[in-house]
């Protein structure tokens, strides 16, 4: 079994939604995360995937999305960064993510085609 | 504009002024029996005056923090109006006297704490008027007086000015107060922005949770296409309203 989509959302029904249809859609196992810490534990299986969804706002007080994104670029992460976010388009933590090099933004609710496309486009060996 | 009752820093301000001016007029009137000693002016104008000051105190206190503009527009107008009557009454004794005397610095020390104090520009320029007028109708009072050469010039000229320096004072602080609810409402605004901005990010995870089960349940149970379709739409509806949000 090897995971090619690591998804970092605080929202543990998105989190196996999304990992369900990756897989029943694409055939795509996905490594599904809570917090940043998890991320942080479990970084060779996070660091060999292809794609990396990443909520911004994790709960108060957490680490964020953004921590991730840092993190990942720091330890070389090859795939691509996507930040999926609750925030309106006008939030500043969306500017700030869109400052970022190197990462996309999507705003939920996505349609589930543009999210099935994206992760075949970058995930599907 | 806010009615006098919902601007509470401009009922304040027209607080603390008419309760600064009772204090001047309970405490200061009487000093003029010292000063007047030699000229023989009688006490009673003077403690009747004294006491319509102490009277406005005893009222701002009762009516501490709910005080209206009205009424302490009304307070500082009452004391200015016992001010310059006393005077009006006390300045022929001395005159009269052949004691040394200028003529009328009460009166224009009482114009200059009106510019400095008026809590509105209408009751202001009621108590500048009240203090320059009766000046100048007892100018018969100074006929031959080196000191008062230039009189009632000198009286019309510290009117004017306590006029504009009023005029001046209470549009800065009407502009203060203005600067002050625009940064108020600014500040509601940004709160509300913020408050709509959380809650944007809250609803949108579970649509998206819809959007996707929708999804999932429909790959497992084509049948249930129309119901499914129908969660989508509404998901939708609900990105729909978005822009609206962000108003």
């Amino acid at each position: 079994l090897v995971e090619t989509i690591a998804i970092l959302d605080d929202d543990a029904d998105l989190r196996s939604l999304l990992a369900e249809l990756f897989e029943s859609a694409l055939g795509l196992h996905s490594v599904t995360l809570q917090s940043v810490a998890e991320l942080i534990e479990r970084a060779p299986t996070v660091l060999g995937t292809r794609l990396a969804i990443l909520d911004i706002n994790l709960g108060p007080g957490v680490p964020t999305g953004f921590d991730a994104y840092d993190w990942l670029l720091a330890h070389a992460y090859a795939g691509r960064i996507v930040f999926l976010t609750g925030h309106a388009k006008d939030d500043p933590m969306l500017e700030r993510a869109r400052a970022l090099g190197k990462v996309s933004v999507l705003l939920k609710p996505v349609p589930t085609e543009k999210l099935l496309a994206l992760a075949s486009q970058e995930a599907k060996p | 504009m806010n009615s006098p009752s919902i601007d509470p820093a401009r009922s304040a301000h027209a607080y603390r002024a008419a309760l600064t001016a009772s204090i001047l007029n309970a405490l200061g009137t009487p000093l003029d029996f010292w000063i007047g000693r030699r000229a023989h002016v009688p006490l009673a104008p003077l403690l009747c005056c004294a006491a319509v000051g102490a009277a406005g105190v005893v009222v701002l206190l009762l009516r501490r923090g709910r005080s209206s503009v009205l009424l302490s527009s009304a307070v500082f107008v009452a004391n200015a109006l016992a001010v310059s009557a006393t005077l009006a009454l006390v300045s022929p004794l001395f005159a009269a006297s052949g004691e040394p005397w200028t003529p009328f610095q009460a009166n224009k020390l009482g114009m200059l704490i009106v510019a400095a104090l008026g809590p509105e520009l209408t009751p202001g320029l009621i108590c500048i008027a009240a203090y320059g007028l009766t000046a100048i109708a007892q100018q018969s009072l100074l006929a031959g007086r080196p000191s008062a050469m230039n009189e009632p010039l000198i009286m019309i000229i510290f009117m004017s000015v306590a006029v504009v320096l009023l005029v001046f004072r209470v549009r800065g602080a009407a502009t203060e107060r203005a600067l002050a609810r625009a940064r108020a409402d600014a500040e509601t605004a940004a709160e509300i922005n913020r408050r709509l901005l959380a809650l944007r990010d809250l609803a949108n995870t579970p649509l998206q949770n819809i959007e996707v089960a929708a999804h999932l349940l429909e790959s497992e149970y084509p049948a249930a296409k129309h119901l499914t379709d129908a969660m989508v739409r509404a998901v939708v509806r609900m990105r729909d309203l978005q822009p609206i949000l962000r108003g």
